[in-house]
């Protein structure tokens, strides 16, 4: 008896899909998404001109050094806690991504730091929570000659 | 912990809608009030665009659609502001043509221009807009309130009082001369300009230089892809909120180049722990991201989109492989307070094959829904 019940509702639940599938991409349906849980940085490492005459290329793994150094002066151990994630390092460029609420902590601690003796800083070219506007930039440069 | 203001809201907002396209679009009627399109249109200036999508799809419709497509250009020249209202200027540019004009600076901080429609708008500071004599309205600021720091004056030049010795317009000729007579650096985009080529149009008397925007390929191999396939609407309005952020996510980290959805991509989870959501490692494609950069009209990214569109549909021969394009594009920024920064269009094929879990639902199905394949929109609006 149990089992002939079960069965049934399995049909319904079937039965229902079945109905709801044709319909499932021509409806339309919208939400607006506030507090998005990442911001995204685009980073530059500055390197005093003194010591080179060119920008030599960052690679991933010097720029964390920065970065935790950088974060460990300002925050101390709880700076070094701040997750970061390496989307992409290209030439002195960086992209990266942290948490929405660490955003102001990581920026400060950037803002603040020099490292090897005052030859590299840090410099924040772009910052939002939509990853398209922040690698796409403002357009700004069309402007220069 | 550190007296840092906290981050409760976030400014930024995306709205996510979908919804699906339209079976037959007239080109000699292209619509304007419906979503996706009046999303388009509503975005004048815009300085980037992208178009991602699979490297077979663009190897069978790019060429097709690349020759329909008018070629896009822009002007960036140093002028004053009261060239505008001069003689040959005035009449072809704004009187019987069209033209989008864009001036440097930078919105909310220095005396931004725009032109449109034959509408002038200045973004004022206080002490310049009360020297000018011109009437405009308050900006709100985003800070304090009841500061009235900014004012944006709204000139419609193609009205018929607009015109040399009527007292209106000596007012803003007078504006122009005394006041806002500083020479700045405008892009410039001429609706009309690809028409008479051979008659000196005249914007040459200010030397501009002028641009050919064409698209920059980059094509990244082997990409990881999520589920594109949108969740049902039975689902959840968390798991749509999921889906909608992820995705945009990973298509913007295609367009960026980024190693990270790329699958021979071995990043330690100490850099990075970004993950293809639902990826399946046999299924990887190749992507082609196309990117135009410069002053771009809506009306050319709207034709774009339609040619894009009307082939879409008609591609029973990729049912099985992901079918999709999406279309991304980025606005400057003409006010300080916040409104629309870009916004992306992902258009699917309805592809059968994409939903494993009604595949025997599906599968007696098959021969009607290739008949009439419907193609869907998910369409990102940015707010900064």
């Amino acid at each position: 008896m149990a089992s002939n019940h079960s069965e049934t509702t399995a049909a319904e639940v079937n039965n229902g899909a079945e109905t709801t599938k044709p319909t499932s991409h021509s409806s339309s349906r919208s939400l607006t998404i506030r507090n998005p849980p990442y911001t995204y940085l685009h980073l530059i490492l500055l390197t005093s001109t003194l010591s080179s005459s060119s920008q030599p290329p960052v690679d991933i793994l010097t720029a964390r050094t920065y970065l935790t150094s950088a974060l460990s002066q300002y925050l101390g151990l709880t700076g070094t806690a701040i997750p970061i994630d390496f989307l992409k390092v290209e030439g002195g460029s960086l992209w990266i991504r942290v948490p929405r609420e660490d955003e102001v902590a990581l920026v400060g601690a950037l803002s603040q730091w020099v490292g090897k003796d005052g030859d590299v800083s840090w410099r924040v070219k772009a910052k939002g929570e939509w990853l398209g506007s922040v690698v796409a930039g403002n357009g700004d440069h069309l402007f220069e000659p | 912990m550190f007296g840092f203001p906290e981050l409760k809201t976030s400014s930024s907002r995306a709205n996510v809608s979908t919804g699906s396209l339209a079976k037959y679009v007239d080109p000699q009627q292209p619509p304007s009030k419906k979503k996706p399109y009046s999303v388009i249109l509503n975005q004048p200036f815009n300085h980037t665009v992208q178009l991602q999508l699979p490297e077979a799809l663009y190897d069978s419709i790019w060429s097709d659609v690349a020759d329909k497509l008018p070629s896009v250009q822009y002007s960036r020249v140093i002028m004053p502001l009261s060239t505008l209202l001069e003689g040959e200027f005035f009449n072809l540019y704004i009187k019987t043509g069209n033209i989008l004009m864009l001036s440097e600076g930078r919105p909310g901080i220095d005396d931004k221009y725009s032109l449109k429609d034959g509408v002038l708008r200045l973004d004022l500071a206080k002490e310049i807009y009360e020297r000018c004599g011109l009437v405009g309205k308050v900006i709100q600021g985003g800070g304090r309130k009841h500061v009235k720091s900014r004012y944006a004056v709204e000139i419609n030049l193609r009205l018929p009082s607009m015109l040399h010795g009527k007292k209106g317009f000596e007012r803003i000729v007078w504006a122009f001369k005394n006041v806002l007579n500083s020479s700045r650096t405008w892009l410039f985009h001429d609706f009309e300009a690809a028409l008479d080529s051979k008659v000196e149009r005249p914007i040459a008397k200010h030397y501009p230089v002028t641009h050919i925007c064409s698209p920059h390929l980059a094509t990244s191999q082997a990409v990881l892809v999520p589920n594109l396939a949108h969740p049902h609407c039975t689902s959840s309005h968390d798991e749509f909120e999921h889906w909608s952020l992820e995705t945009y996510e990973w298509l913007s980290l295609v367009a960026g180049g980024s190693p990270r959805v790329l699958r021979e991509d071995t990043v330690d989870p100490f850099l990075s722990r970004y993950q293809v959501p639902d990826a399946n490692a046999e299924k990887s494609l190749n992507l082609v991201t196309l990117t135009w950069v410069g002053l771009i009209p809506a009306s050319w990214i709207r034709a774009l989109f339609m040619l894009l569109s009307a082939k879409f549909p008609r591609l029973e021969s990729h049912v099985g492989v992901h079918c999709f394009f999406a279309l991304s594009d980025y606005a400057f920024k003409t006010a300080s307070n916040s409104e629309m920064g870009g916004y992306t269009i992902l258009c699917l094929a309805d592809d059968p094959d994409s939903n494993g879990a009604d595949a025997d639902i599906v599968e007696t199905q098959a021969s009607k829904t290739t008949s009439h394949l419907e193609s869907c929109y998910i369409l990102w609006e940015l707010m900064a």
